[in-house]
């Protein structure tokens, strides 16, 4: 080990007290010592994991506004929770021992009874307290956001959550960056390469997506771009 | 804050509270913004993927089996969601997302290492360091920002990703090895 150069990954093992044999462990502190190539590439290792700890530094500006456009998220998605909840059954009530079938349905009838009626007083009286939204984060300004991109024939390519890649003209886009913040959109791409049908956004019905018709021909993708869109605005 | 205090917020959160998931938020907000800032290169495109990993977290809390630690919980399902929006922007693009952003976030340095000869040298390295971190293979560049960025131990790594311990540690020691080669070549180090 003296004579010969301590290879980096073993340099990097040293590094993280990974030799679990002391002898090698101390075979390679003392080469060290010595040479001073090694020595110099373990002071390059631990400057290089010195910089990285920097991105540590990397935060989010305003944290406390993060958390409380997060929790108006949050608030809204257990709202939603709850609605589609109690449209579902009771998996017990699914599960029941075979019994008679007019058994069954008298059972069944009763309990539906039950459950909707103490489902309906659960929903008024519920634990979830609704915050005041920050005006950007409510479901109004993403269904503002959603029609002002129908209005514009965005062209849908992927829809999550909290934002649409969609296709669009420059002069589409000039007219949608005019009629939303500027924070909201970033183009992603140039649209010159056609990833599946485009969605056309022609439907007017409805505060959500539809993917009501897709464009069968090879729409000329020339000058077209391809955008991101916030739903929720700042 | 320990995990049994992580635990504490999570049977309130369950319980009705959902205020008390702020708590979660505001422990772990920059930890999780900062990977995923790594993994886009872009200050925008983070603070929503951050906000949505905390958003998918809350809905997906009814599944954490306690098993594992809460924070490993929650950067598996960090790592997850940044594979797969990976996945679907690369669908699109045909230029590379950190080539169209004008609005580079500058990496913020603390107050000590301000105004001296040697943050200017510092700052060159951090960018080129940044961009070449960017570069590397999505496995070898996952497993550094978790290890030298977030300074997990090698077995949080191991559960968070699902990979083998000795895997792991592969990894990490030649995402190393590549890295130290690319800054070289720059004259980062």
């Amino acid at each position: 080990m003296s004579t010969k150069h301590v290879p980096f990954v073993k340099i990097s093992k040293y590094y993280d007290d990974d030799i679990i044999s002391l002898s090698e462990k101390s075979e390679i502190l003392n080469h060290l010592h010595t040479c001073p190539l090694c020595n110099q590439e373990f002071d390059k290792l631990k400057k290089m994991i010195h910089m990285a700890s920097c991105f540590c530094d990397i935060r989010i500006t305003s944290e406390n506004e993060f958390i409380s456009n997060t929790l108006c998220r949050i608030h809204e998605s257990a709202e939603k929770q709850l609605k589609v909840r109690s449209f579902i059954p009771r998996k017990s009530f699914l599960n029941a021992r075979p019994v008679s079938a007019v058994a069954a349905s008298i059972i069944g009838a009763v309990a539906l009874t039950v459950y909707i009626t103490t489902n309906v007083n659960n929903n008024s009286s519920h634990h979830f307290t609704m915050r005041n939204n920050a005006p950007g984060y409510t479901a109004a300004a993403r269904n503002n956001t959603l029609s002002i991109l129908q209005n514009n024939n965005v062209r849908l390519l992927e829809k999550s959550q909290s934002y649409i890649i969609g296709e669009v003209t420059p002069a589409e886009l000039t007219n949608l960056t005019r009629q939303l913040s500027p924070s909201q959109v970033s183009i992603v791409a140039a649209g010159s390469r056609s990833v599946m049908p485009a969605a056309t956004m022609s439907s007017t019905s409805g505060s959500d997506w539809q993917d009501v018709s897709y464009t069968n021909d090879v729409v000329d993708r020339t000058g077209t771009v391809i955008i991101k869109v916030r739903l929720y605005s700042e | 804050m320990s995990d049994t205090y992580d635990i504490e917020i999570i049977d309130n959160v369950l319980n009705g509270d959902v205020d008390t998931f702020a708590e979660i938020i505001k422990k772990y907000q920059n930890r999780v913004f900062s990977y995923v800032f790594t993994k886009c290169n872009n200050y925008e495109e983070a603070v929503d993927i951050t906000q949505d990993i905390f958003v998918m977290t809350f809905e997906s809390l009814k599944s954490f089996r306690r098993e594992a630690k809460f924070s490993t919980w929650l950067y598996s399902i960090m790592v997850n969601y940044c594979k797969n929006y990976q996945k679907k922007m690369r669908r699109y693009n045909s230029v590379s997302i950190d080539k169209i952003d004008e609005h580079d976030y500058e990496i913020q340095l603390s107050d000590e290492r301000q105004n001296t000869e040697e943050t200017v040298i510092t700052e060159d390295m951090l960018r080129i360091l940044k961009e070449e971190l960017y570069q590397l293979p999505d496995d070898h560049k996952e497993i550094l920002v978790l290890r030298d960025i977030d300074g997990l131990a090698y077995n949080e790594i191991a559960e968070i990703l699902g990979i083998s311990l000795s895997n792991v540690k592969v990894r990490i020691h030649r995402g190393r090895e590549m890295l130290k080669n690319r800054l070289q070549e720059r004259g980062a180090l």
